[in-house]
C-alpha cells in the first residue's frame, strides 16, 4: 500500500484523531476554560476534515483500496463535516452540564461522523450495512442523553427496538444475497444479478425486498418511519438537527449506491415499490405535518415529505435525478438543522418552546430570530428565492424527463399541503396575535451569526443554483 | 441594465428599510421607503424616454446563463406595453408607501419592507423572458401577498391570506409542471432544455397531451386573474387587506397576473378546439353577469368595488380566448385601466373607511354637503367605472365587445356579446345605486355632518389617478396606440384560441 492510497482515507482518520484528542481533552475534567477545549479541539477536527474533504472531491475520483473514495463519496463527506462543525458549535458551551458530557456528546457526534463517512464510501454491501448500523446506534445514544430523561429515554427505547428487529432482518437479507451471489462487492453484485436478470431468483428479490427495507427505515421512509418523530422529539433540540439531517442523508447516500448500482439490472422489479413508497411517503408526511401542533414532530413530518421527494429523484435514473437527489438533500438537510437549532435555541432556557403556538407573535419581538426561522421553512416549502424552490423544480425536472408525470404531479399538489404546514409557524409568528405574553429565552449572538450563515447559503443557492448542482452533476457522474 | 436595476432598486430599500426597523427610527425608514418607491418610479418614466416604439418586440434585453444543464438563463426585456404595466406597478407602489405612512401599529417599518417586495416581484414578473424566472418572480409576488394580507390586514386576515395562497399555490404547482415538460420537449426535440418564451411557444406538443397541458395553463390563468367561479379570493383579499395592501392588490397582483397570463401562458396553449372556447366564454360570461348581480345585492362598498372587478374580468376573459385584434387590444387596455380604477376605489373608499370607521353603503348619504372634494372625486372615480362614451371603462370594454360579437370561431360570439352587455348595465345600475346612496340624497346620519374634507396630502395621492382616469376616457388615443403599436401580429395570433398558430 503506497502513500497515495491512504488518502481517501484521510478525513476519516481525520475524525478518529479527533475523537481521540476529545476524549483526551474532556477526561482532564476540571472546569474553568478547559471546557472551551474539547469544543475547539472537535471544530479543529471535523473543520480539518472537511477541507480535505473538499480537496478529494475536487481532485476527483481515488478508486484506491477496499473503501473507496470517490467524488460521491467526498460530495456527503463535505456535507456531514459541514453538518458536524454546525452541530458542535451551535450549542451554548456547558454550563449547566458537566464538561465531560458536553464531551461525551461531542465524541458520539463525531462518531457518528466517521461511521457515516464509511457508510458513505463503502463499496461492500456489508461494510454499508454495517457502518449504516452503527451510524443509526449512535444517533440512538444521542437520543438517550436528552435532558429530558424520560422522554429521551422512551425515544431511544423505542428506536432501538424498532431497529433491532429491521436491523436483523436487513442483515438477513445482505447473508441470503451474498449466499445466493457469492458476492457482496456492489458493482460485482450488479454483473451476478445482471447474468440471471431474466428469470430473478425469488431469494434474490428476498434478499433486495429486506435490504431496501432497512434502507429504508434508515431514511425514515413510510411504513418504517415511526422512530423519527419520537427520535427527534426526545433528544435535545441540538442533537436532533444533527441526528435527522446526518442520519437521512447517509441513508440516501447508501440507498442510492445500492439501487442504483447492485440492483441496478432489477430496477423493473424494484421502481414500482419504490414509487409507492415515495408517494406514499411524502403524502403522509405533509399530511400529518398539517395537524401536527409539536414543532419538532412538524418540522420531522416535513422532512418525511422531502424523503419521499428525494426517492423521487432516486427513481429517475437519469443523471439528472440523481444530482437533483444531492441538491434537494443538501437543501434540506440546511434548512431543517436551521430549523432544528432554531428550535433549540428558543427551549434552551425558561420557556420550552414545543407548540406551534408558542412562536406567537415572535416576528415582533424577536425579529431577527424569527426572520431566519421563516427564511428556514420557507425553504423547506419550497418557495422562491431559496434553495428548498431549486431543489423541488429540479426534482420535478428529473420526474418529468423520466416520464414520471403522475409522479411529478403528485410532488407539486404535495408540495402546497407542505407549504401550508411550513406557514403554519409563520403564521404564528407573524399574523396571529396573543393577549398571553410569553417569555422570550435570549438566544445568544453566535447563534443567531451561526443561522445567519445557514439562512445566507439557502438564499444563496436558491438565486444562483448553478454551482452545487454542477458539483452535484460531478459527484453523480463518477459512480453511476 | 435599466431593468435589472429596476427590480433591485425596490429591494435594496426593502433591505435598508428593514434594517432601519426600530422604533426610534421609524420615520426614517418610512421615508426611505418612500423615497425608494419615488426614485423606481422616476426610473420607469426614464424608461419611456429610451424606448422607442419603432422597434418591434423586447427591448433593454439582458441575458445571462444561469442554471446552464437546465437551460435557464436570467433573461428579461420590456415591449410597451409591458412598460406600461412597470410604470402602473411603480405608481401603485409610491401610493401604498404614501397611504401607509400613517398605518404602523404593530411593525414599525415591516409594511413598508413587505411592499417595496411586492413591488420588485411585480416587477421581475413582468420584465421576465424566461419562464422559470417568470415563475419565480410570481410565486414570490404571491408570497409576499400572503404575508402582507396576513400580517397587516383585517379580522379576518389569516383564513383569507391562508385561502388565497393555497389556491394560488395549487394552481401554480401544476402550472410549473407543465412549465418543466415543455421544457423537457424541448430538449427532446432539439437535445437542450430550455426555458426561453421564444423557444416554448414554438414548440410542437404531441396532440395527446395538449388538453393536459392546457387544462393545467388555463387552471392557473383562471385562478390567478380571478374568474368566477374561481374568484372568491378576490372579494376576501380586497376586503381584508390594509388600505395600501388593497391598493397593491388591485394596483399590482391583478394585472400583473392578467398580463402574464396573456403575455406568457396564453401564447404556450396550444390551439384548442373551438368548443372549449365556447364553454370558457359561457362560464365567463356567466361571470360577468354573476359579478353584477352579485355587486347589486352588496352592501359593503369594498366588496361592491371586488365583485366589479371581478365582473370586469370575466369579460376580459371572453376577449381574450376571441382571436380578433379588437378584442385582446381591448383587454390589454381594459387590465390598464381596471388596475387604475381599483387603485382609485380602495383609496376613496378607504378615505371614507378612516372617515367613519365603516364601508356600509347604509352609513353615509348625502356627503355632497359635508364633503364636496371627497365627493366629487368619488363621483369621478364611479362614473369612470360606468360604460358610457367618454368614461375610460368605455374604452377597453367597447373594443372588447366588439371583439367579442364579431368573432367568427367563436360559437355564437353575438349571444355572449349580448350576455356581456347585458352584465355590463346591470354594473351601471349598481354603481348609480352607491352613488345616489353615498353621495345623493339627505344626510341620514349624524355622525356624516362634521366629516372634514381632503387635506393636501390626501388630495395629491388621489388627484393623478383621477385625472389620468378621465384623461384615458376622453382621449384614449395614446394608451390605444400603444397596446396596437407594441402588439405585434404574431402574439395577437397566438393568443387566439380558436384561431391558428403562426
Amino acid at each position: 500500500m503506497t502513500a497515495a492510497a491512504v488518502v481517501p482515507y484521510v478525513p476519516l482518520l481525520i475524525i478518529l484523531a479527533t475523537i481521540g484528542a476529545v476524549l483526551v481533552a474532556g477526561s482532564r475534567g476540571a472546569g474553568g476554560d478547559d471546557r472551551v477545549v474539547t469544543v475547539v479541539v472537535a471544530v479543529v477536527g471535523v473543520a480539518a476534515a472537511l477541507a480535505a474533504s473538499v480537496l478529494i472531491w475536487w481532485r476527483g475520483p481515488q478508486a484506491l483500496g477496499g473503501l473507496e473514495t470517490d467524488a460521491f463519496a467526498s460530495f456527503f463527506d463535505v456535507a456531514w463535516c459541514a453538518l458536524g462543525v454546525f452541530a458542535v458549535v451551535m450549542p451554548e458551551l456547558p454550563t449547566s452540564r458537566a464538561p465531560t458530557e458536553r464531551a461525551r456528546r461531542d465524541v458520539l457526534i463525531l462518531a457518528a461522523l466517521a461511521a457515516m463517512m464509511v457508510a458513505g464510501a463503502a463499496q461492500d454491501l456489508v461494510v454499508a450495512s454495517l457502518a449504516l448500523l452503527v451510524t443509526w446506534l449512535v444517533t440512538v445514544l444521542l437520543t438517550a442523553i436528552g435532558r429530558h430523561r424520560d422522554v429521551a429515554m422512551e425515544a431511544a427505547f423505542k428506536a432501538l427496538m424498532a431497529g433491532a428487529f429491521i436491523g436483523a432482518l436487513w442483515l438477513y437479507g445482505v447473508a441470503l444475497l451474498y449466499g445466493v451471489t457469492g458476492e457482496s462487492r456492489l458493482t460485482t453484485l450488479a454483473t451476478r444479478i445482471a447474468a440471471s436478470s431474466l428469470d430473478p431468483s425469488v431469494l434474490v428479490l428476498l434478499a433486495m425486498a429486506l435490504v431496501v427495507a432497512g434502507l429504508c427505515f434508515i431514511v425514515a421512509a413510510v411504513p418504517f418511519h415511526f422512530w423519527a418523530a419520537d427520535s427527534s422529539s426526545g433528544a435535545d433540540g441540538d442533537e436532533a438537527g444533527f441526528l435527522t439531517t446526518g442520519l437521512r442523508l447517509a441513508g440516501c447516500a447508501v440507498l442510492m449506491r445500492v439501487l442504483l448500482v447492485a440492483f441496478a439490472p432489477l430496477r423493473v422489479e424494484w421502481l414500482p415499490v419504490l414509487s409507492a413508497i415515495a408517494g406514499v411517503t411524502m403524502v403522509v408526511g405533509a399530511v400529518a405535518a398539517v395537524s401536527q401542533m409539536n414543532v419538532r414532530r412538524l418540522v420531522t413530518s416535513i422532512g418525511l415529505t422531502h424523503t419521499g421527494f428525494v426517492l423521487v429523484g432516486v427513481q429517475s435514473a437519469n443523471g439528472t435525478g440523481e444530482a437533483a437527489a444531492l441538491f434537494a438533500l443538501v437543501a434540506w438537510g440546511g434548512a431543517n438543522a436551521g430549523a432544528f437549532a432554531l428550535m433549540a435555541a428558543m427551549s434552551r432556557t425558561g420557556h420550552r418552546h414545543e407548540d406551534v403556538r408558542d412562536f406567537t407573535g415572535l416576528g415582533y419581538e424577536r425579529p431577527v430570530v424569527a426572520l431566519l426561522l421563516t427564511i428556514c421553512l420557507l425553504s423547506l416549502a419550497g418557495v422562491p428565492p431559496t434553495a428548498g424552490f431549486a431543489g423541488r423544480w429540479l426534482l420535478l425536472s428529473a420526474a418529468v424527463q423520466d416520464g414520471m408525470v403522475p409522479m411529478a404531479v403528485l410532488a407539486a399538489l404535495t408540495s402546497v399541503v407542505l407549504t401550508y404546514a411550513c406557514l403554519r409557524l409563520v403564521v404564528q409568528m407573524y399574523m396571529v396575535t396573543s393577549p398571553v405574553r410569553r417569555p422570550r429565552p435570549d438566544v445568544s449572538r453566535r447563534t443567531v451569526a451561526g443561522l445567519a450563515v445557514i439562512v445566507a447559503g439557502l438564499v444563496a443557492l436558491g438565486v444562483w443554483p448553478a454551482p452545487l448542482f454542477d458539483a452535484a452533476l460531478r459527484s453523480v457522474a463518477s459512480v453511476f | 441594465m435599466a431593468l435589472s436595476v429596476l427590480v433591485l432598486l425596490p429591494l435594496a430599500g426593502a433591505v435598508g428599510t428593514y434594517l432601519l426597523r426600530d422604533r426610534a427610527r421609524f420615520e426614517s425608514a418610512r421615508r426611505l421607503a418612500l423615497g425608494v418607491a419615488l426614485w423606481t418610479f422616476v426610473a420607469t418614466v426614464m424608461l419611456w424616454v429610451s424606448w422607442s416604439p419603432a422597434i418591434p418586440g423586447p427591448q433593454f434585453v439582458e441575458r445571462w446563463p444561469w442554471i446552464e444543464p437546465m437551460g435557464v438563463a436570467y433573461h428579461v426585456g420590456i415591449d410597451g406595453i409591458g412598460l406600461a404595466v412597470l410604470t402602473l406597478i411603480a405608481w401603485m407602489g409610491v401610493l401604498a408607501q404614501f397611504v401607509s405612512w400613517r398605518m404602523g401599529a404593530r411593525a414599525p417599518a415591516g409594511l413598508a419592507v413587505a411592499m417595496l417586495l411586492l413591488e420588485s416581484a411585480g416587477m421581475l414578473t413582468v420584465v421576465a423572458r424566461d419562464l422559470l424566472l417568470f415563475f419565480a418572480g410570481a410565486e414570490l409576488l404571491l408570497l409576499v401577498t400572503f404575508f402582507v394580507v396576513g400580517a397587516w390586514g383585517r379580522e379576518r386576515r389569516v383564513r383569507v391570506a391562508t385561502r388565497f395562497l393555497l389556491a394560488q399555490m395549487t394552481a401554480s404547482s401544476l402550472m410549473l409542471t407543465a412549465i418543466i415538460w415543455l421544457a423537457w420537449r424541448h430538449q427532446i426535440a432539439t437535445g437542450v432544455w430550455s426555458y426561453a418564451f421564444e423557444d416554448l411557444a414554438t414548440l410542437e406538443v404531441p396532440i395527446g397531451v395538449q388538453g393536459w397541458i392546457w387544462a393545467a395553463l388555463a387552471f392557473a390563468f383562471v385562478v390567478r386573474l380571478p374568474v368566477f367561479p374561481l374568484h372568491t379570493w378576490l372579494p376576501d383579499v380586497l376586503v381584508q387587506a390594509p388600505m395600501p395592501g388593497a391598493v397593491l392588490v388591485g394596483g399590482v397582483v391583478v394585472p400583473v397576473g392578467g398580463y402574464a397570463m396573456l403575455r406568457v401562458v396564453v401564447p404556450l396553449l396550444p390551439v384548442v378546439p373551438a368548443t372549449f372556447a365556447f364553454w370558457i366564454a359561457l362560464v365567463a360570461s356567466l361571470g360577468v353577469i354573476y359579478g353584477a348581480v352579485a355587486a347589486l345585492a352588496q352592501t359593503d362598498l369594498r366588496r361592491i368595488g371586488a365583485t366589479l372587478i371581478v365582473s370586469h374580468l370575466g369579460v376580459f376573459l371572453i376577449a381574450g380566448t376571441a382571436s380578433t385584434p379588437a378584442a385582446s387590444e381591448g383587454a390589454l387596455v381594459h387590465l390598464l385601466v381596471l388596475a387604475l380604477w381599483s387603485g382609485a376605489w380602495v383609496l376613496v373608499v378607504g378615505m371614507l373607511g378612516q372617515r367613519r370607521q365603516t364601508t356600509d353603503l347604509a352609513e353615509f348619504g348625502g356627503l355632497w354637503r359635508t364633503m364636496p372634494g371627497l365627493s366629487a372625486v368619488f363621483v369621478l372615480t364611479t362614473v369612470s367605472a360606468l360604460v358610457f362614451p367618454g368614461t375610460a371603462a368605455y374604452v377597453g370594454v367597447s373594443r372588447m365587445l366588439e371583439g367579442i360579437a364579431s368573432e367568427s370561431s367563436l360559437i355564437d360570439g353575438r349571444l355572449f356579446g349580448g350576455l356581456v352587455a347585458a352584465g355590463v348595465v346591470a354594473w351601471s345600475l349598481c354603481l348609480f345605486r352607491v352613488l345616489y346612496r353615498v353621495v345623493g340624497g339627505r344626510i341620514t346620519r349624524d355622525r356624516n355632518r362634521g366629516l372634514r374634507d381632503l387635506n393636501a396630502a390626501e388630495w395629491s395621492v388621489v388627484a393623478p389617478l383621477v385625472v389620468v382616469t378621465i384623461l384615458v376616457g376622453v382621449w384614449p388615443a395614446p394608451l390605444v396606440w400603444l397596446v396596437g403599436a407594441v402588439a405585434p401580429e404574431s402574439w395577437l395570433s397566438a393568443m387566439a384560441v380558436g384561431g391558428g398558430v403562426p
